[in-house]
């Protein structure tokens, strides 16, 4: 007699001969891998689609932007620091900031003298927050409804005719390269307007911010006193004011309750196994008679649920990226939260077999006898 | 290996009686001995006690060796279930080598053995059939084949021609008990033909074991 029945090695060797031998029920559970790691990680890439896509809408019309203004006091309203406002660009967390003040003049173009539009005097930051190029000899920033009505073209060299108090004469600026931009970021009080650069003086009336949606909080609850005007702090408001109605995007990715399908599919895998070895309860039995403990068994049936994880994760990945972009997913989504249920849905249902494969095999009669 | 069964007594979880009420017997090593009996008296209760196929409830099942040492029958003897156990989608030799594994051979060990042992009951060239096309007679074979391919020195057999003509029960039982000197065994059986080839024949009879004949 050998002092060592069933090496582990051995065991698993079974294991493996089992899910290759083991025709429907290998199957079934292949299957079942498959569609449970398939089915909610393409579901969950699709709502993280979906809600990168309404976020990104959001932020487009103006998410994450703060209006800055100075406070009212009985002095009336104060102003914004300008270099202050400018400087707020190189602070982490801000993606674009740039000072603002409505003017009392209105503009037109020297060659289209009836397109009248109101004028806004605008810092530096105002190019790279509404993302248009620089250019020699200066810009104009024209929104995209004044170049409808004008027929103005990005690049076109213009000249503004700016007007003063009725009865003054108008002030014509030398050439400026026209750039149409988009201001839906900004408000809808700024369709049909043109903005010009560099015009401000050491202060005005607001001060613009984009934040990135990690830095937000952070960012939104210094801009008072980074934005103070004489010792007076100033007021940042939303752009987009939010209510219980409305989609909290900074804790939407983690609050969506698809995230925890893995958790019911983990689950069912847990229970399907557990009821593969009632109905093979015999199975384990004689593998028991036959001299296999604790240890080997463990082995033979993490080694059998192994391969066929392995089977199913590998079909049922591929099948759940291919839905999801199929339904409309980003790539990067369809692979990061497919792979992410199969890892966490593998790792759940592996928990559950471990747990299984340690019950102990019970009265190996009444077993043998599958009762 | 002597077989030592002293003062076991069982009764069924659900049960209104005894069924073992202080059974002791001995099988001295290298015999083989025939447990008979009318339906309900306990014979593969009894056996199943010996091969801790279930828990004893009173009383002691040992092997001893020739040293005079005790062991557990779970580590030294090999089975033939009155229920043919086999694992229907894995081969017959795949089944056969389960009775190899059990001491600790090889795989290489347990596949010579196999084919040996397939072949000791009539079904060489059989090997790689899966064990769930065989006919109930094969696979009661199979289930010899196995316990004859561990090495353990007590063979437990229930009923182990149940399924199988005269002819090729003859064979198999010159198989299992022809390992005589080597091996002690234990036959649960109905058959007077299988009692009479046996050294030992203890009847069970109201709970209690009676030593019938000696061969």
């Amino acid at each position: 007699m050998s002092s060592r029945p069933w090496p582990l090695g051995l065991a698993v060797r079974e294991g493996l001969a089992t899910a290759r031998t083991g025709r429907w029920t290998s199957l079934l559970v292949g299957l079942a891998v498959t569609w449970l790691v398939a089915a909610p990680g393409a579901a969950d890439a699709v709502a993280v689609s979906g809600l990168i896509d309404d976020e990104q809408a959001w932020i487009d019309a103006g998410g994450h932007v703060y209006v800055v203004e100075g406070a009212r006091t009985d002095e009336g309203q104060r102003p914004i620091p300008v270099d202050a406002c400018e400087s707020l660009r190189g602070m982490s967390g801000v993606l674009g900031a740039f000072a603002l003040s409505r003017t009392q003049d209105s503009g037109t173009l020297s060659h289209i003298p009836a397109g009248r539009a109101s004028l806004y005097d605008v810092s530096a930051g105002a190019l790279p927050f509404l993302s248009a190029a620089p250019a020699d000899g200066g810009v104009m920033l024209a929104t995209s409804s004044f170049a409808e009505r004008t027929g103005v073209v990005d690049g076109e060299i213009i000249t503004v005719a700016r007007r003063g108090p009725l009865g003054t004469e108008p002030a014509l600026s030398d050439p400026l390269t026209a750039r149409i931009v988009d201001t839906a970021i900004m408000g809808d009080e700024f369709d049909g307007a043109l903005l010009v650069p560099s015009q401000l003086g050491l202060t005005a009336q607001s001060c613009y911010v984009q934040t990135d949606a990690a830095h937000d909080a952070a960012v939104v609850q210094v801009l008072p006193s980074l934005l103070a005007y004489e010792g007076d702090p100033a007021v940042a408001n939303p752009r987009l004011f939010s209510s219980d109605f409305t989609v909290d995007y900074t804790h939407a990715y983690e609050l969506r309750p698809l995230r925890w399908l893995w958790v019911p599919a983990a689950a069912l895998l847990g229970l399907v196994w557990a009821m593969l070895q009632w109905f093979r309860r015999s199975h384990i039995a004689i593998y028991a008679t036959f001299g296999m403990r604790a240890a080997p068994r463990l082995a033979m049936q993490l080694a059998e649920w192994g391969a066929l994880a392995i089977f199913g994760v590998a079909w049922g990945w591929g099948i759940g990226v291919t839905g999801a972009l199929a339904l409309g997913a980003h790539p990067a989504q369809a692979v990061s939260q497919v792979s992410a249920h199969a890892i966490l849905t593998i790792a759940g249902a592996s928990m559950a077999v471990t747990l299984l494969g340690l019950r102990p095999v019970g009265t190996l009669l009444n077993s043998l006898k599958d009762r | 290996m002597q077989l030592s069964v002293r003062e076991v007594v069982y009764r069924y979880p659900r049960g209104d009686h005894h069924v073992l009420a202080g059974v002791s017997c001995d099988v001295p090593a290298g015999t083989t001995a025939a447990i008979i009996g009318p339906s309900g008296s306990g014979k593969t209760t009894l056996l199943s006690l010996m091969g801790h196929l279930l828990p004893l409830q009173e009383g002691e099942i040992v092997a001893i060796d020739a040293h005079g040492r005790e062991h557990s029958l779970a580590e030294t003897a090999s089975w033939v279930l009155q229920t043919v156990s086999l694992l229907p989608d894995r081969s017959a030799a795949d089944n056969v080598a389960l009775g190899a594994y059990s001491d600790g051979a090889t795989r290489a060990d347990a596949a010579v053995r196999a084919r040996k042992c397939l072949a000791a009951v009539g079904l060489a060239g059989r090997d790689n059939d899966a064990a769930r096309i065989l006919s109930g007679g094969e696979a009661q074979r199979v289930a010899i084949a196995r316990a004859l391919a561990s090495h353990r020195p007590i063979i437990l057999a229930d009923e182990p021609t149940g399924q199988l003509d005269a002819t090729t029960s003859a064979r198999v039982l010159e198989a299992m008990i022809g390992a005589h000197g080597e091996r002690t065994v234990v036959i649960v059986t109905h058959d007077p033909e299988v009692a009479a080839r046996c050294d030992l024949v203890f009847e069970l009879r109201d709970g209690l074991i009676h030593e019938k004949s000696r061969a």
